[in-house]
C-alpha cells in the first residue's frame, strides 16, 4: 500500500513537471516577444539579459516617435490598423454566423443532393495554401472594386472563418435529437421561435469556441489583407511589417505592436476559456 | 376533445413503407391503444397525427377538419414521446410551463403555474419542479413528458410507450394509475404500446399493426377470444398461444382435426363447422390458448386429449406453466400452483376443443374472417 501511494504521488509530480516545462516551452516566444518590446533600439542586439526597461517603444507606435527617423512609418498608423483589425475580424466572423449556424443546421438536418459533397468542399477551403488563389482572387477583386475595401477582406475571410464555424456547429446540432425539436413543433412553436429558445441555447458553447477560434484565425490572416489590401484596410499583423525595412528594422516596435496585436485574443479567450474547452471537446466526441 | 379521423393514411421513408393505408376512427374522449412490435410504425403514426411528419398519401381530419395542411404548433395536439425529448436546458417547471407559454395561447402566469402544480402532483414530481432533466431518472423524465403533454387541454393527446421504460414494478403501479388518470385525460387519446397487458388493461379499443398495416380493430377482449390472424393471436397472451397444424378429415360424419404428426386429434367445435363446410380448406393452424390446456389427472376423456411428456415446468407465483412435448409440438399449458412435475415425466393432456381458434395454414388468416 505505501509504494502504491508513493507511486501515485511520484506519478503526480512527473506529470506536473511535463506540464510547467511545455507551458516554458510554450510561452517562452511570447516573454521573448515581451522582453524585447521593453528595450530601446540600442539594447535590443545585446546578448546581456540585464537591460533598462523603457516604454519608448509602445509611446513611438501609439502616439508616434518622438525621434522620427526618416524611412520608417513616418505616420502613426497603429491604432488605426488597430481599429481595421478589429472591424475585420469581428466582421468576419459576424457574417459567418449568419451564414454558417442556418448552413451547419441544414447539412445536421436535413438530407439533400450531395450533402457530404457541399460539406467537403466547405472544408477544403482550409486545405489549399492562400498562395494557390491569391493572385487570380487579386486581379477578381481589382476588376469588381473589392481590392483595399472593407467587404471585400470581410469577404475573403470567409474561407478561413466560415468552414470552421459550419463544422463544428454542425456536429452540435446532430448531437440535438430532432425529437426535441418535434416536441416544440408540437408544444405550439413555429419553427423559428424554437431556432432561438430551444436550439441555440443548446449550441451556445460550440457558438462560443468556434467564433472565438474564428476570431483568432481571422486576426492573425497575414496573406489575405497584406496583397488584397492598402492603406484602407491595413491590418496590424500587415503594419508589423513596416517596422522593418530595408533602411531600419524596429524589430522591438514590431514587437510592442505584436503585444497590443494580440490583447483582444487574450480577453475573448479568458472571459469564454470555459466555454472553449467544453465546446470543442463536447460536441465533437459523440457520447 | 374531438374526433379524430384517420383516412388511407401512408408514409414512405424512401423505399420503406412506415406506415401502409391506415384507416381509423377515433370517438371524442376515447382511449385507443396501438399496439404491435417495435418498427410497425406506431411512431410514424403519431408523428403524423401530430403533424411532425408528412403523409405520402391519405387525410387526417380533427374535429371533423382536414389537418394536412395544418402546422403542427396550430393543431393543438399533445404528444409525450419515448425518448421524452425534454428540454434539456430548462428545469421540470418550465419544461411543464412551455406549451402552455406558447405564442397564441394567452394563459396568465396564475394560471400557469396552477395547471403546472396539479400535473406536477398528479404525476408525483412536485419536488423535482426545479431540477434539471439530466438530474433525474429514467421513470421521472418519463414522467415530466407526460406532464408536458397533459398539462393543456388538447384536443387530442398521443402518448408514444409512455411507461415503457420504468421497472416493472414501477409500471405495474403506473398502468393502475393510468387508469385512474384515463378519468381526468378527457382528450381523445392515442396511446402506443408494444406490452400487451398494458394494450389490454387500458384500451377502450385496441388496434394491432404490423408492419405499418391495421390487422384488427376492436375491443381488448374480443381480440383476445377472436383474433383476425395468427399475428394478433401471438401477440395477444402470455405465455403465447400454441399453434398446430392440422389437417382436417370427415369420420362418420364428424369432422375432426388431426396434427400433421398425428399426435393430437380434435372435435371441430360447432361455431366453427359453418366456415369449413364449403371443404375448400384442408389444412389449418389450430390455436390453442395455454389456460385452456388442462392436465388429465386420472380421468380420461374419449376425445380432445393428447398425451406426450414433461419438457420444462416453470412456477410464476400464482400460475405454473407446463411445457410438454407431444409429438413433434411443444404446447404451454397454465396449471395451478399446487402441481409439481418431473422432467421426462409421461402426462397426459386434456383440451377445451370449444374455445378453438382455426387460421387458414397458407395465408395465416382466422377461417372466421375469410
Amino acid at each position: 500500500m505505501e509504494t502504491q501511494v508513493i507511486n501515485k504521488r511520484m506519478g503526480r509530480i512527473i506529470a506536473d513537471g511535463l506540464m510547467v516545462a511545455y507551458f516554458l516551452f510554450a510561452l517562452f516566444p511570447i516573454f521573448w516577444m515581451v522582453l524585447m518590446s521593453l528595450k530601446s533600439t540600442d539594447e535590443l542586439f545585446t546578448t546581456q539579459f540585464v537591460f533598462k526597461p523603457t516604454t519608448e517603444n509602445y509611446h513611438a507606435i501609439l502616439f508616434g516617435d518622438p525621434r522620427a527617423a526618416a524611412g520608417v512609418v513616418a505616420k502613426q498608423e497603429f491604432p488605426r490598423n488597430f481599429m481595421n483589425s478589429v472591424i475585420i475580424s469581428s466582421g468576419s466572423v459576424l457574417v459567418s454566423l449568419l451564414v454558417g449556424v442556418p448552413a451547419a443546421y441544414a447539412l445536421a438536418r436535413y438530407n439533400f443532393k450531395a450533402k457530404e459533397n457541399l460539406a467537403f468542399t466547405f472544408l477544403s477551403f482550409r486545405f489549399a495554401p492562400e498562395l494557390v488563389v491569391i493572385i487570380p482572387l487579386s486581379v477578381i477583386y481589382r476588376k469588381l472594386g473589392l481590392y483595399d475595401t472593407y467587404y471585400g477582406t470581410i469577404w475573403v475571410l470567409q474561407l478561413i472563418t466560415l468552414p470552421l464555424l459550419i463544422w463544428v456547429l454542425r456536429s452540435y446540432f446532430e448531437d440535438i435529437s430532432p425529437d426535441i425539436e418535434q416536441a416544440a413543433m408540437v408544444d405550439g412553436y413555429p419553427w423559428w421561435r424554437i431556432f432561438w429558445r430551444i436550439l441555440l441555447p443548446l449550441v451556445r458553447p460550440g457558438l462560443a469556441a468556434a467564433s472565438l477560434l474564428a476570431f483568432v484565425f481571422a486576426w492573425n490572416t497575414f496573406m489575405f489583407p497584406l496583397i488584397l489590401g492598402a492603406s484602407q484596410v491595413q491590418t496590424v499583423t500587415v503594419s508589423a511589417l513596416g517596422y522593418v525595412s530595408s533602411a531600419q528594422a524596429f524589430f522591438n516596435r514590431m514587437a510592442a505592436a505584436s503585444v497590443i496585436a494580440s490583447f483582444p485574443q487574450m480577453i475573448v479567450a479568458l472571459s469564454i476559456q470555459r466555454y472553449l474547452i467544453r465546446g470543442l471537446s463536447f460536441g465533437a466526441v459523440k457520447g | 376533445m374531438a374526433k379524430l379521423v384517420l383516412e388511407h393514411l401512408t408514409k414512405d421513408f424512401g423505399n420503406v413503407r412506415a406506415v401502409n393505408d391506415v384507416s381509423l376512427e377515433v370517438e371524442d374522449g376515447e382511449f385507443l391503444v396501438i399496439l404491435g412490435p417495435s418498427g410497425a410504425g406506431k411512431t410514424t403514426t403519431l408523428k403524423l397525427i401530430a403533424g411532425v411528419e408528412r403523409p405520402t398519401s391519405g387525410m387526417i381530419y380533427i374535429g371533423g377538419k382536414p389537418m394536412n395542411a395544418i402546422e403542427p404548433h396550430h393543431r393543438n395536439v399533445a404528444m409525450a414521446f419515448e425518448s421524452y425529448a425534454l428540454y434539456p436546458h430548462y428545469n421540470v417547471r418550465d419544461n411543464l410551463s412551455f406549451p402552455l407559454k406558447a405564442p397564441g395561447r394567452k394563459f396568465a402566469q396564475q394560471e400557469i403555474d396552477r395547471r403546472v402544480e396539479e400535473v406536477a402532483e398528479l404525476l408525483n414530481i412536485h419536488m423535482l419542479l426545479d431540477r434539471l432533466p439530466r438530474m433525474l431518472s429514467n421513470g421521472q423524465k418519463q414522467r415530466v413528458a407526460l406532464g408536458r403533454a397533459m398539462v393543456r387541454e388538447p384536443d387530442v393527446l398521443l402518448l408514444d410507450e409512455p411507461i415503457s421504460h420504468l421497472d416493472a414494478k414501477l409500471r405495474h403501479r403506473m398502468r393502475t394509475e393510468f387508469k385512474a388518470l384515463e378519468a381526468a385525460i378527457r382528450a381523445t387519446t392515442i396511446y402506443v404500446t408494444h406490452d400487451y397487458l398494458e394494450a389490454m388493461s387500458l384500451a377502450d379499443r385496441l388496434v394491432v399493426l404490423k408492419e405499418g398495416s391495421i390487422q384488427q380493430i376492436g375491443g381488448p377482449h374480443e381480440l383476445f377470444v377472436n383474433p383476425a390472424n395468427v399475428f394478433v393471436a401471438q401477440l395477444l397472451g402470455h405465455p403465447q398461444i400454441n399453434l398446430v397444424e392440422c389437417t382436417l378429415q370427415r369420420t362418420n360424419g364428424v369432422l375432426e382435426l388431426i396434427s400433421t404428426d398425428g399426435a393430437i386429434k380434435l372435435e371441430v367445435p360447432e361455431r366453427l363447422r359453418g366456415a369449413l363446410a364449403d371443404g375448400k380448406l384442408d389444412r389449418v393452424l389450430a390455436g390453442i390458448r395455454p389456460q385452456h390446456l388442462g392436465v388429465a389427472n386420472g380421468h380420461h376423456p374419449a376425445s380432445n386429449v393428447c398425451s406426450g411428456t414433461v419438457y420444462v415446468y416453470e412456477r410464476l407465483g400464482t400460475k405454473g406453466t407446463l411445457t410438454a412435448s407431444v409429438g413433434a409440438h411443444r404446447l404451454d399449458v397454465l396449471t395451478s400452483i399446487e402441481e409439481s412435475f418431473v422432467i421426462d415425466e409421461p402426462v397426459s393432456l386434456t383440451i377445451d376443443h370449444t374455445q378453438l381458434s382455426l387460421f387458414d395454414a397458407q395465408t395465416h388468416k382466422n377461417i372466421l374472417f375469410n
